[in-house]
């Protein structure tokens, strides 16, 4: 799978557009200043992607202006995780058995970071596509606000379909507990997840591991420190957005949502 | 002067009534300045840090003023008196200021809303910009201040409009009676599902609210974070709008069942 991410040489008075998915990104380099305009296209899950030099247009309502007083050409486009959790749900909820164990495939939605100067300093971050904002907790006055994934849990990794611009990420869900745990909606702590290039070229995050003791709806969390993921012949791409604490317990499943 | 020490000063002080006096008085103003900030922290409540702030420094105002009369050699117990008839004087005037304070003061423990929220009281809707003793201040949306006393505030029904996240916005709209309600529901949903502000969870729903005249009354609710919820309502009832144009789902017309008859026929 070929990178859309990099370095790029945009010389002055001089645009590129990048179609990344759904997003449309036209970079502009000028004397002083550097020139974002973004667009997307309705599909959420356009697969798209291409790269080439546009003519430089009149500033509009799109476009962001960035003050660059150095000399550099060079633009930096990375990918990144989101900055809140996101939320995903399995086709059809299903019930893992006590003493029972998972493990589920999903993609979560990117960001585009750019980047210039050295060191590089960040211009903006946008969404590649926005996704909905969810509420995930027991109720209204309590929980967590998100963001909705547009695709499903998959129970087999060949069944997730391969997107440029989406990271697939594995949960490992143990229920040590004895009762069983209802699986609905389940949490993933992606501005936790460190981002990676696998040798087939694909975005990936490290595992999370989630651990049911019969808790209510949450679970312990473990994440695999991302830095050792980069022995498995994986090359990291972005850090995570927010560095994990220790001993993170965190309310990661959703069974009855009460709107009460 | 280097020669004189700390004691000595105070002596000298003492040995003059004005200027003894007048140490005391700057010392006691120092004092009302300086001790209400060290007795509180940024871990109290705003309120509760200025109710404290405030005692204190009018009560070590008060205790400095009475002991500069006592230097000065004025005799108190005169002013006792007058001061016991001017409180019940005082006592009369003060009940709506004394209840405005007790009832800021149940105000405080109670917390019904902080400064920064958004209230409704009676008919007037406004942000808190500060929860004083005897009243709460607003800032109306068209930028007016409003004081409404404490009394009135404890009295009254108060909503509290982002004290919780999430909050719920229902657009009412009229659907004619022969339209297919299953198409008007997939448009509404559809609208909810492209605004990326209007929650996923919890879902969107669609309650019927009854018959209007020659129309169907539609409850189309959704949910956004408090921040967002202008904004929602906003582009929701734009989008609506927009969407049930696009499918040609027409707003209904009040409708007149005319019956022609000949003029001598019976009616």
């Amino acid at each position: 799978m070929k990178a859309w991410w990099g370095s790029f040489e945009i010389p002055f008075s001089s645009a590129t557009e990048f179609q990344i998915g759904p997003l449309n990104l036209v970079i502009e380099r000028h004397p002083g200043e550097w020139r974002l305009a973004q667009t997307r296209v309705e599909e959420p899950l356009s697969i798209a992607s291409a790269q080439r030099s546009v003519p430089v247009r009149e500033v509009s309502e799109e476009m962001s202006r960035y003050a660059w007083r150095g000399e550099s050409q060079k633009i930096d486009l990375t990918p990144r995780l989101s900055d809140r959790a996101v939320v995903s749900r399995p086709e059809q909820p299903f019930v893992i058995p006590a003493l029972e164990r998972v493990t589920l495939f999903v993609t979560l939605p990117l960001w585009v970071e750019a980047t210039a100067g050295q060191p590089g300093r960040s211009l903006t971050v946008l969404p590649i596509y926005r996704p909905s904002d969810t509420w995930f907790g027991p109720t209204t006055k309590e929980g967590e606000l998100c963001y909705a994934s547009r695709t499903f849990c998959r129970m087999r990794r060949e069944d997730v379909v391969a997107r440029p611009h989406r990271a697939l990420t594995a949960v490992h869900i143990n229920n040590r507990a004895e009762d069983v745990l209802s699986l609905e909606r389940i949490k993933i702590p992606a501005q936790h997840l460190a981002l990676f290039q696998t040798e087939e070229g694909r975005l990936a995050t490290q595992d999370v591991n989630l651990e049911w003791t019969g808790d209510a709806d949450f679970a312990e969390l473990k994440l695999k420190d991302w830095a050792s993921k980069a022995e498995k012949n994986a090359t990291l791409v972005a850090p995570p957005r927010l560095e994990p604490g220790t001993n993170l317990v965190t309310r990661a499943f959703s069974r009855i949502f009460k709107s009460a | 002067m280097s020669d004189l020490g700390l004691t000595q000063i105070f002596e000298l002080a003492r040995s003059s009534r004005w200027l003894h006096a007048a140490v005391v008085g700057v010392m006691g103003i120092l004092l009302a300045v300086w001790l209400p900030r060290r007795l509180t922290s940024k871990s109290l409540h705003p309120q509760a840090s200025l109710a404290i702030k405030m005692i204190t420094r009018y009560a070590l105002l008060s205790i400095t003023g009475i002991w500069v009369l006592r230097i000065l050699g004025i005799d108190l117990s005169v002013l006792l008196g007058a001061a016991g008839i001017l409180t019940v004087a005082i006592g009369f005037a003060s009940q709506t200021s004394a209840s405005n304070l007790i009832s800021g003061l149940f105000l405080m423990v109670e917390r019904p809303f902080v400064v920064g929220d958004l209230i409704k009281v009676a008919d007037l809707t406004g942000t808190v910009i500060s929860v004083d003793p005897l009243s709460v201040k607003l800032r109306t949306f068209d930028n007016l201040l409003v004081r409404i006393p404490n009394e009135t505030v404890l009295k009254s029904n108060v909503t509290n409009l982002t004290h919780y996240p999430v909050r719920r916005y229902d657009l009412k709209l009229k659907i004619g009676v022969e339209e297919d309600l299953g198409e008007v529901r997939s448009i509404l949903n559809e609208v909810a599902i492209l605004n990326p502000i209007c929650l996923e969870e919890p879902a969107p729903s669609i309650l019927y609210l009854g018959y209007g005249e020659s129309c169907i009354e539609v409850q189309f609710s959704t949910w956004s974070t408090s921040e967002n919820f202008l904004q929602l309502k906003r582009e929701l009832f734009e989008q609506v709008q927009v969407a049930l144009n696009k499918k040609g789902v027409l707003h209904p017309h009040p409708q007149r069942r005319v019956h022609m008859v000949e003029a001598n026929a019976k009616v």
